[in-house]
C-alpha cells in the first residue's frame, strides 16, 4: 500500500524520496510516479522509433538501392522499419505521450486534487502499456530469428494484405488492442477526475486550458478507442478464419475494414494534437504574462475539434471509389473542423498582444509550434479537397502533412511542456543555453527533413517506398529531394537526442529551481517543488480565474 | 481487512475513514466518482458493441436473403427463454442493490445468488444452442460445413452470430464473476447502507448485459 | 536498357518542385483549385507569422515588473477570425468539389474513347485492352510478326528469365532467330518439330509467342493516343493496389472483389510518364511502376496490333464454351439449369434482391459470388466459377454481342 502520512515540503519530503525501492516505484498509487514512469516509457520510444525513422531516411537518402540488402529480404526489411516506426510512434509515443505522462503528472495538481479519481486503474493503464509495448517489442524481435515474417502492413494494418501476410500481425493487433485499453482507462479516469474532484471553487470556466484540452481528449479516447478495439478484434478472428466480413475472397469488403479503422484513427489524431494544444495554451500565457486572449473560445473549441472528429473519416478514403457525394461530405466536413483550429491559432497570437514576452526555452518551442502546427494544419486543406486529393493521396505530401501536424505539432508541444514543467517535476532547472541550441536544431532540421517531402508529394512519390528511380519525368526531383530530406532528418535526430541528454543531465546537475520559476499562476505552481505525495501541504480553494496576470486581475 | 465486528462496532463513522480513498473528500465524492466512472464505462462497452452492430446491419444490406433465410434456422423459442431469464435477473439484481441499501444482508445475499443462477440457467440455454449448431455443421467460419438447405453465403450470418452472441456470453461470465464476488463480501458484511459501491456499480454493468441480449435477440431470432 | 521500341516520343517537360507535367486534359483544372488552396495557405501563414514575429519583438520582456493589461476576450475580432476562414474554407470546398464533380465521372460511350481494364496483382499490372491483347508491367505477350520487342536469344537466357514457368506442356516457344522449342511432359524444352513450327506462325495461338525478355518497365510499358479521352477500369485480383499516373492526375484504388472501378483521363501530350502503385501491398510495393506512353492515334493502331494476340470474341466464346455453357444456353429463352444469357446485357433481370439491370457488376458478381441474388424461378445451385479478370474481359466482350 502507497504511504498515508502527509509529507511536507519544508521537511524535504516529495514524491520523488517518499519512499525507496523499485517495488515502491512499481506499485505506485501516486499519479506523478505513475507519470513519471510513463514519461521515460514515451521518452524512450520516442528514441526507438527515431531510430526507425533514420534507418529509413538513410535507406531512401540516395536513389536506386539503398543500404539494405537488394533483394526480398531488404524489401521486406524496410517495410518493417516504416510500419514499426508508424506503430510504435502512434501507440507507444504520440497517444499516450501527453495525456498520460505529463495530463497524469498535472491533471491533480492544476485541479487542486489529491490523485486522480481510480489511482488503482491509472497504474493498470500503465501496465497494460507495457504488456502492448512488450508485444509490439516481441514482434521486432520474433521475426529476426524467424518466428514469423515481418510485420509489413503499415501502421494502418489494412486488408487484405493484411489478412495474407506473414508478419506477426495478429501479435501487432493485439498489442495495439491492449493499448487501446490502456487509452481508454486513461481517458476515462481523467473525466471522472475532471468531473468530480476539482477543487473547491474551481467552476469548469476556471479549469486551466490545459485541462479542458485533455478533458476534450478523454472523450475521444472514451468513445472512439472501442470501435478500435471491436476492429482489430474482428481483424484478428478474420485472420483466425472465425469470420469473414473483410476478405473479398470469401464475400467480405475490404473498404469495411477502412471506415471502422478511421472511425477511430482520425479521431485519434487530435487525441494526438488536443493536448498538444492545450500545453500551448498554457506556455504562451505564462510566458508573456498575459491572460490567454478568448479562454471561452479555446475552451469551446477543443469541444467542438473533438465532436466534429467524428465525422470526417472517409477524408482518408477519397480514392477508394467513395461515391462522389459521400466525398463531398466527408470533404464538406473535413474543412469544418479547421475552423474552430484557426480559431485557437488566432488566439493564441492576439495572447502575445501587449504582453511581456520572454524567450525562454519552453516560449521557443511555443512559437515553433504556432508555425509548424499551422503549416501542418493548412496542408491539410488540399488533401481534404476533394480534386486536389487524387495527386496527393498516399504521396509524400502526406507524409509531410501528419509529420507537421505530430511532429511540427505534438511532439513540440511535448518538448515545450517538459522544459516548462521539468523544474517543477524534479526541482532542477535545465542548461538553458543547449535547451536552445536543440530548439534552433530541431527547428532547422525538421523543416529540411519534412518540407522537402512536400515537393516530393508535388511529384507523386508514393508512399512506403523501399527504392526509387529517377529514370523519368519526375526523376530530378525525387532525387534531390529525397537527399536534402534525409540531411534534415539526421539534425533533427542529433536535436531530439541532446535535449533528452540536456534534461536528464539537469536531475542531477541542475541548479535548484524555485517554485515557480516562470511565473505561472495556475494552481501546480502553488505546489511545493517538487510536489509531495499529496500535492499540497495545504488545503487548496480557489476564488479566480486560471490566469490572472495584467493590472485589473481577477474578476470579470 | 475490516472484519464484519468491526463494522457493526464503530458504524458510520469508522467508514468514513476507513473506506474512502485518501483523495477523496468525502464518501458521497467517492461514490459519485465511482457512479460516473462506471457510466463511462457502460459508454465504452456501447461503442464496442455498436462496432458489432454496424457490421451486422452492413452485411444484412448485402445479403438480405441469405438473412432471412438463416434466421429461420434459429430457435426464437430458445431466445425468448433466454430473454425472460435475462429479465428475471436484472429484476433480482435490483432487489439486491434494495436490500443492500437497507443493510439487509440476508436479501442481499440471495438476491445476488438467484441473480447469478440465472446467469448459469442463461449459459445451459446457449450451451444447447451451440452444441445443436455445431450438431448440424455449424461450426464459426473455415470448419463451417452446414449442408442444409442454405444459400452460399450463410457462414456470414452464423459467423456473425457466433461472435456476437460470444462475446456477449463473455461479458455474462464477466458479470456472474463480479456479482459472486460482491455476494462474497455482501455475506461478510462489507456492506451496507453508506457503503455499497461496488454492488451498484456490478448492477449497472449486469443491466447493460441484459440490454445487450434484447438487441441481440430480434436480430437473430425474429427479424425474418 | 536502350529502348528499341518504334514508338519514340518527342522530348517532354520535367516536373518542377511544385509541379509535375500538366500531361492530361483535366491537369490544369485540379492545378488551378491548388494554386488557389496554396496561395490562400501562404497568406494565411504569413499574416500569422508576421503578427507572431512582430509582437514577440515589439513586446518582448522588459523587465521582471513588467503589468501586462487584462484583456480577456473580444468579440468583434473573434467573430472576424472565425467567419473569415469559414468564408475561405467554404469557398475552397466548393471549389473543389465543383472540379472534382466535372473530372470524376468516365464519360458515357463517347465515340472514340479508349478503354483499358487494370488489374493489380503482386507485383505486377496487367493492361488489358478490350480489341484483344495485354500488356503486363513484368514481362508482355507480343506479336511476333509485329513486335520489335529485343527477343531471347538462347534457351538459357529464357529460363534465367523465369519466363518459362509460364508454360505448360504442350506449349511452343519461338526465340529470336527462329529457334523453335516444345515444353516436354517432364518439363524439359526441346527442339520443336515442323508440325510444332508451323503453329507458331498462326497468329491465333496465343500462348506461342515470344516473351519480351526484359523485366524492365522502360520495355513494358501500355500505351495510349493522345488527345483521346482513355478510361481505366481498375481493380485488383489479390491486395488492395492504387494506381496513380502522376502527371496525369490520376489515381484510383485497385481493390479485390467483383467491381471495376473507373477513373478515366484525356492525354493531351505525347511521351513516356511514369506510374506507380500508392497502396502497401507488400515486399515489392516500390515495384509495381512502369510507364504509359502517350502516341498518336496512328501509333496506338500499330501498337494494338503488335499485342494482338487473340481476338476478343474468339476467346470469350471460348471461354464461354468451357465454362458456361453446360448450363446456360445463348439462344433467347432457352432455360436449361440456369437462365439463356441472350440478351443479358442492358435487359432487366428478376432476382431474389429485386430486378437488376445486366451489366458488368451484374455479371461478375454472377460468376463470383452467385448467391447473392438467386434469378427468379432457378435453384441456387451456380457454383462460383474461376474465371481470369482477362477471360472476364473477353466474356464481356462476347456476351454484349449476343442479342
Ligand atoms: C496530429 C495529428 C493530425 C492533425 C491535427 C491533422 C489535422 C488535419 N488533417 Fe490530417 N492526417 C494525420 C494527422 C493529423 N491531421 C495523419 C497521421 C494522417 C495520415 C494517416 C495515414 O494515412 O497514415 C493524416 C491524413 C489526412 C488526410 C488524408 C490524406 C490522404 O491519405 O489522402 C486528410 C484529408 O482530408 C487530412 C486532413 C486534415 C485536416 C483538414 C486537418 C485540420 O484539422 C487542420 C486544421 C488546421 C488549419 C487549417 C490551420 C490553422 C488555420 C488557420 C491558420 C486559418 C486560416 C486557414 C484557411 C483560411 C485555409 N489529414
Ligand atoms: C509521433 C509521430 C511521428 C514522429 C515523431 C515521427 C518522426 C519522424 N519520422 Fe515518421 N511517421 C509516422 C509518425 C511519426 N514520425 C507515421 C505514423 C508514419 C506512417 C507509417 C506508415 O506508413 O505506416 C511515418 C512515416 C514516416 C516516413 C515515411 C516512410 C514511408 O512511407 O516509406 C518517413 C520518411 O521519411 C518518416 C520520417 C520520420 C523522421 C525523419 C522523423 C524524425 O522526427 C525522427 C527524429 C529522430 C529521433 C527522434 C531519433 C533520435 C535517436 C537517435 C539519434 C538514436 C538513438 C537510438 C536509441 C537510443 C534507440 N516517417
Ligand atoms: C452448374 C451450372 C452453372 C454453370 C457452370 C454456370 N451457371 Fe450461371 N447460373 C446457373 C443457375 C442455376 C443460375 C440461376 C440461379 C442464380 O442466379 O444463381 C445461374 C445464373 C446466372 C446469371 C444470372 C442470370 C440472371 O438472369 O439473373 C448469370 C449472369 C450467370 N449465371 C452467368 C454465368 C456465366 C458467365 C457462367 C460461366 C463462366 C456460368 N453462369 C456458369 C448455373 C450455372
Ligand atoms: Cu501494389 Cu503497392
Ligand atoms: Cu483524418
Amino acid at each position: 500500500m502507497s504511504t498515508h502520512d502527509t509529507p511536507h515540503a519544508d521537511s524535504g519530503v516529495n514524491y520523488l524520496n517518499a519512499s525507496k525501492g523499485l517495488g515502491n516505484w512499481l506499485l505506485t498509487l501516486d499519479h506523478k510516479r505513475i507519470g513519471l514512469m510513463y514519461l521515460w516509457s514515451v521518452m524512450f520510444f520516442l528514441l526507438v522509433g527515431g531510430a526507425f525513422a533514420l534507418l529509413i531516411r538513410l535507406q531512401l537518402a540516395f536513389p536506386g538501392h539503398g543500404f539494405l540488402p537488394q533483394d526480398a529480404s531488404g524489401k521486406d526489411m524496410y517495410n518493417e522499419f516504416f510500419t514499426l516506426h508508424g506503430v510504435i510512434m502512434v501507440f507507444l509515443v504520440i497517444i499516450p505521450g501527453i495525456p498520460a505522462a505529463l495530463g497524469n503528472f498535472f491533471l491533480p495538481l492544476q485541479l487542486g486534487a489529491k490523485d486522480v479519481a481510480f489511482p488503482k486503474l491509472n497504474l493498470i493503464s500503465f501496465y497494460l502499456y507495457w504488456v502492448g509495448a512488450i508485444m509490439a517489442i516481441v514482434a521486432i524481435i520474433g521475426s529476426n530469428f524467424g518466428w514469423w515474417g515481418r510485420l509489413d502492413t503499415g501502421w494502418t494494418f489494412y486488408t487484405s494484405y493484411s489478412i495474407v501476410t506473414s508478419g506477426p500481425v495478429i501479435l501487432a493487433v493485439s498489442a495495439a488492442f491492449i493499448l487501446g485499453f490502456s487509452s481508454i482507462f486513461t481517458g476515462l479516469n481523467f473525466v471522472a477526475t475532471i468531473h468530480k474532484m476539482r477543487c473547491p471553487g474551481m467552476g469548469w470556466y476556471r479549469m486551466p486550458l490545459f485541462l479542458w484540452a485533455v478533458y476534450a481528449t478523454a472523450i475521444i479516447q472514451v468513445l472512439a478507442t472501442p470501435v478500435l478495439g471491436i476492429t482489430l478484434l474482428m481483424l484478428i478472428m478474420e485472420k483466425l478464419d472465425i469470420i469473414h466480413v473483410f476478405n473479398p475472397d470469401k464475400g467480405g469488403d475490404p473498404i469495411l475494414f477502412q471506415h471502422f479503422f478511421w472511425f477511430y484513427s482520425h479521431p485519434a489524431v487530435y487525441i494526438m494534437i488536443l493536448p498538444g494544444m492545450g500545453v500551448i495554451s498554457e506556455i504562451i500565457s505564462a510566458q508573456s504574462k498575459k491572460v490567454i486572449f478568448g479562454y471561452k473560445a479555446i475552451a469551446n473549441s477543443s469541444i467542438a475539434i473533438a465532436v466534429i472528429s467524428f465525422v470526417v473519416w472517409g477524408h482518408h478514403m477519397f480514392m477508394s471509389g467513395q461515391t462522389t457525394y459521400a466525398g463531398a461530405v466527408f470533404s464538406f466536413l473535413t474543412f469544418a473542423v479547421a475552423i474552430p483550429t484557426a480559431i485557437k491559432v488566432c488566439n493564441w497570437v492576439a495572447t502575445l498582444y501587449q504582453g511581456s514576452i520572454s524567450l525562454d526555452t519552453p516560449m521557443l518551442y511555443a512559437l515553433s509550434f504556432l508555425f509548424l502546427f499551422t503549416i501542418g494544419g493548412l496542408t491539410g486543406i488540399p488533401l481534404a479537397t476533394l480534386s486536389t486529393d487524387i495527386v496527393f493521396h498516399d504521396t509524400y505530401y502526406v507524409v509531410a502533412h501528419f509529420h507537421y501536424v505530430m511532429f511540427g505539432g505534438t511532439i513540440i508541444a511535448f518538448f515545450a511542456g517538459l522544459h516548462y514543467w521539468w523544474p517543477k517535476m524534479f526541482g532542477r532547472m535545465y542548461n538553458e543555453f543547449v535547451a536552445k541550441c536543440c530548439c534552433l536544431a530541431i527547428f532547422v532540421g525538421f523543416n529540411l527533413c519534412f518540407f522537402t517531402q512536400f515537393f516530393l508529394g508535388f511529384a507523386g512519390f508514393p508512399r512506403r517506398y523501399y527504392s526509387y528511380s529517377v529514370d523519368h519525368e519526375l526523376g530530378e526531383v525525387w532525387r534531390s529531394m529525397s537527399g536534402f530530406s534525409s540531411i534534415g532528418a539526421m539534425i533533427l535526430g542529433v536535436g531530439v537526442l541532446v535535449s533528452f541528454v540536456n534534461l536528464i543531465v539537469a536531475i542531477y546537475t541542475g541548479r535548484k529551481a524555485s517554485d515557480n520559476p516562470w511565473g505561472g499562476t495556475t494552481l501546480e505552481w502553488t505546489a511545493p517543488t517538487p510536489p509531495p505525495t499529496l500535492n499540497f501541504d495545504h488545503d487548496v480553494s480557489i476564488d479566480r480565474d486560471p490566469y490572472i496576470y495584467g493590472k485589473n486581475t481577477g474578476h470579470h | 481487512m475490516a472484519t464484519e465486528k468491526q463494522i457493526t462496532k464503530i458504524g458510520n463513522d469508522f467508514f468514513k475513514t476507513r473506506f474512502v480513498a485518501h483523495h477523496f473528500a468525502t464518501a458521497d465524492q467517492e461514490f459519485d466518482a465511482c457512479k460516473f466512472g462506471m457510466w463511462m464505462f457502460l459508454l465504452t462497452e456501447i461503442m464496442l458493441f455498436g462496432g458489432l452492430f454496424v457490421a451486422w446491419v452492413v452485411y444484412r444490406l448485402w445479403y438480405p436473403e441469405t438473412f432471412k433465410h438463416c434466421a429461420q434456422l434459429m430457435d426464437w423459442k430458445l431466445g425468448l427463454v433466454n430473454t425472460c431469464i435475462l429479465i428475471l435477473s436484472s429484476l433480482t439484481m435490483s432487489l439486491a442493490i434494495r436490500a443492500v441499501k437497507m443493510s439487509d444482508k440476508k436479501t442481499a445475499v440471495k438476491m445476488m445468488l438467484a441473480t447469478v443462477l440465472c446467469g448459469a440457467g442463461f449459459l445451459i440455454v446457449k450451451y444447447f444452442e451451440y452444441s445443436h449448431k455445431f450438431h448440424l455443421g455449424i461450426f464459426p467460419g473455415a470448419n463451417f460445413s452446414f449442408d442444409g438447405e442454405h444459400y452460399s453465403n450463410a457462414h456470414h450470418f452464423f459467423s456473425l452470430y457466433f461472435v456476437m452472441t460470444g462475446t456477449h456470453v463473455l461479458h455474462v461470465i464477466i458479470g456472474m464473476t463480479a456479482i459472486l464476488w460482491c455476494s462474497y463480501r455482501a455475506a461478510r458484511g462489507h456492506f451496507y447502507k453508506d457503503y455499497y459501491t461496488p454492488v451498484e456499480l456490478t448492477g449497472m454493468y449486469w443491466h447493460l448485459v441484459e440490454l445487450i441480449w434484447i438487441f441481440l435477440f430480434p436480430m437473430f431470432y425474429l427479424i425474418k | 536498357m536502350n529502348d528499341t521500341s518504334p514508338l519514340t516520343p518527342a522530348p517532354q517537360e520535367q516536373a518542377t518542385l511544385l509541379q509535375a507535367p500538366q500531361a492530361s486534359e483535366h491537369a490544369p483544372q485540379i492545378d488551378i483549385v491548388l494554386d488557389v488552396i496554396n496561395w490562400v495557405s501562404l497568406v494565411s501563414l504569413i499574416l500569422i507569422t508576421a503578427a507572431m514575429l512582430y509582437f514577440v519583438f515589439k513586446y518582448r520582456r522588459k523587465s521582471e515588473n513588467d503589468e501586462t493589461p487584462h484583456i480577456s476576450h473580444n468579440l468583434t475580432l473573434e467573430v472576424i477570425w472565425s467567419v473569415i476562414p469559414m468564408v475561405f474554407l467554404f469557398g475552397l470546398f466548393f471549389f473543389g468539389y465543383k472540379t472534382y464533380a466535372e473530372i470524376n465521372e468516365p464519360p458515357a460511350n463517347v465515340h472514340g474513347v479508349v478503354d483499358i481494364y487494370v488489374t493489380g496483382r503482386k507485383w505486377n499490372w496487367d493492361f488489358v485492352y478490350p480489341q484483344g491483347g495485354k500488356v503486363n508491367s513484368r514481362g508482355s505477350l507480343r506479336n511476333e510478326k509485329n513486335a520489335n520487342l529485343e527477343k531471347i536469344a538462347d534457351l538459357a537466357a529464357f529460363k534465367a528469365s523465369g519466363k518459362d514457368k509460364d508454360f505448360t506442356p504442350g506449349d511452343s516457344i519461338r526465340l529470336s532467330g527462329k529457334k523453335d522449342f516444345t515444353l516436354g511432359k517432364n518439363g524439359e524444352w526441346v527442339p520443336a518439330d515442323a508440325a510444332a513450327s508451323a503453329k507458331l506462325d498462326d497468329p491465333k495461338n496465343s500462348d506461342l509467342w515470344v516473351y519480351a525478355q526484359s523485366t524492365d518497365p522502360k520495355s513494358n510499358y501500355f500505351v495510349v493516343p493522345v488527345n483521346t479521352p482513355v478510361r481505366l477500369h481498375i481493380k485488383s485480383e489479390d491486395v488492395l493496389h492504387s494506381f496513380a499516373i502522376p502527371s496525369m492526375r490520376v489515381k484510383r484504388d485497385a481493390i479485390p472483389g467483383n467491381q471495376f472501378r473507373s477513373t478515366w483521363f484525356t492525354p493531351v501530350k505525347e511521351g513516356t510518364y511514369l506510374y506507380t502503385c500508392n497502396e502497401m501491398c507488400g515486399t515489392d510495393h516500390s515495384y509495381m511502376i512502369g510507364y504509359m506512353k502517350v502516341v498518336s492515334q496512328a501509333e496506338f493502331q500499330k501498337f494494338l496490333k503488335d499485342i494482338n494476340v487473340v481476338d476478343p470474341l474468339v476467346a470469350g466464346k471460348d471461354c464461354y464454351k468451357n465454362k458456361c455453357s453446360s448450363c446456360h444456353s445463348l439462344e433467347e429463352g432457352k432455360k436449361s439449369v440456369g437462365p439463356s444469357l441472350f440478351n443479358f446485357y442492358g435487359s432487366k433481370h428478376k432476382t431474389s434482391a429485386g430486378e437488376v439491370v445486366g451489366d458488368d457488376a451484374y455479371l461478375i458478381e454472377s460468376i463470383k459470388n452467385p448467391g447473392a441474388k438467386i434469378a427468379e424461378g432457378f435453384p441456387p445451385v451456380m457454383p462460383p466459377i474461376a474465371v481470369s479478370d482477362e477471360e472476364m474481359i473477353y466474356l464481356k466482350e462476347f456476351l454484349k454481342t449476343v442479342k
